[in-house]
């Protein structure tokens, strides 16, 4: 009986694009349930419909609202139990999703000359949400600082220290935000048309919340090595993945590993794997101790696991279109394009939404789990 | 009444699914691909050690040899657009293939190899970069003008590396078969099958023509020698190959359950007809060059008739996305093609 059912279990992962064959196995997908709450991520059906969505931990589909611009990240407001969901570039929308109502209560637009980049996070307080904004008509990277009332309202914005900011967070004291400044200059008017490829200064940067000063920033060793998203754990180690823009056939570093004061450290890929992920990280999701990191593939189709102790990879998961990332107590979760959410690590589950040839969705870059 | 909606019933409970049947049919033909592959990576091998064991007397050629790349290119590129199974988790496609190659990398990296003076052995290969580890090493070594005449007259260091090379590619493909012959085709995904020939169709405008026509560049000025396969000047033949697997695939011209079939089954049978019609226009075209792609490029009548072919192929991806995708009820990812 046993044996069955990990058989039925091991072809269901199959079914899902995840290879077990791996002997390094440090991530395993097992069949116990998960005690983790509501998946939000932002999806699109077949027809391109954009969609705001909530998947319940069994898998059923909560809420799916559409939208008409393309969302990017989730931020929880734990306070107001609301989801922020926000537009990537060039859009200029952020939808609030009340989560005891499952309803889309506010859609904020964005100030005029300025669109989002998909990102956000909430302060420690939960008072404040910061998002990453383009000053499109300067140049400028920025962070829009948001009052959490009923409403959310812009009070004021600063310097993200770079162009095309992506990706930010925040360290464990809730004081200083850790910015992914990717250095692509795009305008709405050429849609998303990188403008500025010889030019491109791309940085990680660690900003004071007080006083808005530059603590610490790291420059890659190449200027095209676009870093783009990030995470970060309890002990304030900042894991981030590179989108490099040059030849597909260079051999760059694709995960940075970097605490503010300390010198950063750089990931290269085996060559045959560099290879297959095609210069493009898209999701991080590190785990609480900085030990290990997962980050998606999309172009690669697969998830790479990285020891972040000898900064080397430690796992590959194959998985189509492998898109949404996010460490919850002691496992990850994560999503792909083909509507398939899953569970990844011990103790955990295997996560279905429904089967992947039924379901008419295919989740967008990032989830966050509440 | 009841009686006979029962037998309905169980007649079609017992009747083949055709969506497994199709799926069956995938992995057979894949199978027989891939074993194909493999047996002309052999021939080649054991070309290649024929050239270069025959003593220095004999003629300096490299015929059979090439004929013998040819051959096992051509293989390649009938299952170049799988890209799921053994060849995706052991990310072996660049190591049989190392294309596009924008920077010469595979020029730079063989001239490496030979200045070594230790002696080259499927070893080393192994353990060097998957540069020098595939077909397109071997292209060069065979076709360049600046290292074939030194193979053709059997330079022991050329004979060493091209050995080695050739026993290296025979290995992987030989894994290769031996890994798939091992799947299930229940444990297929219809998704994987449909998200490779998509993102192969777009491959095959952009980058092995689009690149060469100068889509990408500013000045739009057509460029040959971004053309795969130029050195042996198979680059309308790589194609050839691909849209001769492609219309295998749709299963028009064989007895075994293809896509044309399974789109029957559905109810779809228009949507397979305009696609095997798409295909033979494609091939159609493809006869009609005389000369290989980098020099068709180069003359204002052939070029527009490669501009055709590119409005083909974009015809034939639309087709597959807008009529094809829907019609089998398959959702596909996007983060691949458009994230951020």
């Amino acid at each position: 009986m046993l044996m069955m059912e990990t058989d039925i279990f091991r072809r269901s992962l199959l079914k899902m694009g995840l290879a077990l064959s791996v002997s390094s196995l440090l991530v395993s997908c097992q069949q116990s349930p998960t005690k983790q709450g509501l998946v939000l991520s932002g999806c699109d059906d077949r027809s391109g419909q954009h969609y705001l969505a909530g998947v319940s931990a069994k898998g059923e589909l909560v809420f799916q609202i559409p939208v008409p611009q393309r969302v990017h990240d989730i931020v929880y407001l734990k306070a107001k139990n609301r989801a922020v969901f926000v537009a990537r570039r060039p859009g200029n929308h952020l939808y609030v999703v009340d989560l005891n109502s499952n309803l889309l209560v506010e859609t904020v637009t964005g100030a005029p000359g300025r669109h989002f980049y998909g990102h956000g996070v909430v302060s420690n307080d939960q008072q404040w949400l910061y998002v990453t904004e383009n000053d499109f008509n300067h140049n400028l990277g920025k962070v829009g600082v948001y009052r959490i009332g009923d409403t959310l309202k812009k009070e004021t914005e600063f310097a993200s220290h770079g162009i095309g900011p992506h990706q930010l967070t925040l360290e464990s004291k809730g004081d200083i935000l850790v910015i992914a400044n990717g250095g692509l200059q795009t305008h709405p008017e050429s849609g998303r048309k990188v403008l500025n490829l010889d030019s491109m200064a791309p940085n990680l940067s660690y900003l004071s919340l007080s006083t808005g000063a530059l603590l610490d920033q790291v420059t890659p060793p190449n200027h095209l090595m676009s870093i783009r998203h990030l995470d970060i754990a309890s002990n304030d180690r900042v894991v981030a993945g590179i989108q490099y823009q040059g030849q597909l056939t260079d051999l760059v570093p694709s995960v940075l590993v970097h605490k503010r004061g300390e010198t950063a450290r750089w990931i290269s890929f085996p060559e045959t794997l560099q290879l297959s992920v095609k210069q493009y990280i898209a999701s991080v999701a590190v785990n609480n101790d900085a030990r290990l990191a997962v980050v998606s593939c999309p172009r690669g189709n697969r998830f790479v696991v990285c020891d972040l102790t000898s900064h080397s990879v430690a796992q590959e998961i194959p998985c189509r279109d492998a898109a949404g990332l996010r460490f919850v107590t002691d496992h990850w979760v994560g999503s792909n394009g083909e509507g398939d959410v899953m569970s990844m690590g011990a103790g955990a589950s295997l996560l279905a939404v429904k089967d992947q040839h039924n379901v008419p969705l295919r989740w967008d870059n990032h989830l966050t789990v509440i | 009444m009841g009686g006979a909606l029962l037998l309905l019933l169980c007649y079609g409970c017992e009747a083949p699914n055709p969506s497994a049947q199709w799926t069956i049919q995938v992995k057979e033909t894949l199978q027989n691909n891939y074993k194909a592959m493999h047996d002309s990576s052999a021939a080649l091998e054991a070309a290649v050690k024929e050239h270069c064991a025959i003593d220095a007397e004999q003629p300096a050629t490299l015929i059979s040899a090439q004929e013998a790349w040819r051959l096992t290119m051509a293989n390649w590129e009938a299952v170049q657009w799988a890209q799921f199974g053994p060849i995706l988790e052991n990310n072996d496609h660049w190591k049989i293939q190392f294309w596009p190659d924008k920077k010469n990398i595979v020029a730079r990296k063989v001239t490496s190899a030979l200045a070594s003076d230790d002696p080259i052995t499927v070893a080393t290969i192994t353990d060097a970069s998957v540069v020098v580890q595939g077909l397109s090493a071997l292209e060069l070594l065979l076709f360049d003008d600046k290292f074939a005449p030194k193979l053709a007259t059997k330079e022991a260091k050329l004979c060493e590396l091209t050995v080695a090379i050739a026993s290296r590619y025979e290995q992987t493909s030989a894994k290769i078969v031996a890994e798939w012959q091992d799947i299930n085709p229940a444990n297929l995904s219809q998704a994987d099958i449909l998200q490779s020939l998509l993102t192969h169709v777009e491959k095959i405008k952009i980058d092995k023509l689009g690149l060469v026509l100068g889509k990408k560049t500013r000045n739009q000025v057509a460029n040959g020698y971004f053309a795969e396969s130029w050195r042996s000047k198979q680059s309308f033949a790589n194609i050839q190959a691909n849209f001769f697997a492609i219309k295998a695939l749709l299963g028009a011209n064989h007895s075994g359950f293809g896509l044309a079939k399974y789109l029957n089954a559905l109810g779809h049978p228009e949507v397979a007809d305009a696609l095997v019609t798409k295909v033979d226009a494609i091939l159609t075209t493809l006869e009609t060059f005389q000369q290989p792609l980098m020099i068709a490029v180069k003359d204002p009548e052939s070029k527009s008739q490669v501009e055709i072919l590119y409005q083909q192929i974009e015809q034939f991806n639309e087709q597959l996305r807008n009529d094809l995708v829907p019609a089998l009820g398959i959702a596909l990812g996007f983060n691949a093609n458009d994230g951020d």
